[in-house]
């Protein structure tokens, strides 16, 4: 197979997705369409540059699994995978509108300013377990998590 | 184009399973089939939406592809290339791919924590 593409346009921004089975597969994002602020790898991994360009990043699920992509913005960028892989991306819906974002494993005090988005595993936030590709709106509140086998991102507009 | 699978055996212990594969309307029932061994260790076993896309992806796709190469061929066809004619090719039976290059939609899930 190639590298198979997934794309969701949310409230305020928008997350989108590759698969792929096998290593060597590639996947070219002009520049056009590269709005991603950050790289979340659920599986697998391999290596980003910008296009024509000897120098790269190398991100996998073991290692270096959220990365911050902003350099990246409209550029466009070729990424090789090493192994079969599953990577997500978070995207802004104007270049203009920056973000903040992170990986939380802990509990933490929310704002409404923050999306919470479930990557990968079963954690329970506030008693409610969340699934893969779940998301939520936060609030100005306090929010207790036990992150299992969890792999969850807080992204906040700046 | 739809396919369908059926898991004939689950051999936990080995962590494989037996399964055959053919396409939705496929001429034959899913029993003439072969059936292939998968390790399942490989496929995102996350939730069934995770495993069947993963099964396809791994083995599937392919699976039915190569019976659908091997099925007789009712409808007698050939390929065009160069330059275009249409007038030349009323009433005649062309070969061609179906593809499905595009961005497919992610599913997500809005909850209230």
């Amino acid at each position: 197979m190639s590298v198979k593409s997934y794309l969701k346009r949310c409230e305020e921004f928008s997350i989108c997705s590759q698969v792929g089975d096998r290593a060597g597969l590639v996947f070219v994002e002009p520049a056009v369409d590269r709005m991603t602020l950050y790289q979340i790898a659920v599986k697998g991994g391999g290596r980003l540059s910008t296009i024509f360009n000897s120098d790269f990043e190398v991100g996998n699920a073991n290692g270096v699994n959220f990365a911050s992509m902003k350099h990246y913005m409209g550029k466009t960028t070729i990424f090789e995978s090493h192994e079969p892989f599953l990577i997500y991306g978070f995207n802004t819906l104007n270049k203009n509108q920056d973000w903040d974002g992170k990986l939380i494993k802990e509990s933490f005090e929310g704002n409404d300013k923050s999306w919470l988005i479930c990557f990968d595993g079963r954690p329970v936030i506030n008693g409610i377990e969340l699934a893969r590709m779940d998301y939520a709106k936060l609030e100005n509140k306090h929010y207790n998590v036990d992150i299992k086998d969890g792999l969850v991102g807080v992204f906040t507009k700046l | 184009m739809k396919a369908i699978f059926k898991i004939e055996e689950y051999l936990p212990k080995t962590t494989q399973i037996v399964v055959r594969f053919a396409r939705l309307h496929a001429p034959e029932p899913i029993e003439k089939y072969h059936a292939v061994a998968v390790d399942y260790s490989r496929l995102d076993c996350y939730d069934s939406e995770s495993f069947v896309k993963s099964l396809m992806r791994e083995v599937g796709n392919y699976q039915v592809k190569k019976y659908e190469d091997k099925e007789s061929i009712i409808n007698e066809s050939e390929t065009i290339s160069g330059k275009l004619d249409l007038s030349s090719l009323v009433g005649r039976t062309i070969e061609c791919k179906v593809e499905n290059d595009r961005k497919e939609i992610l599913k997500m899930r809005r909850v209230e924590l």
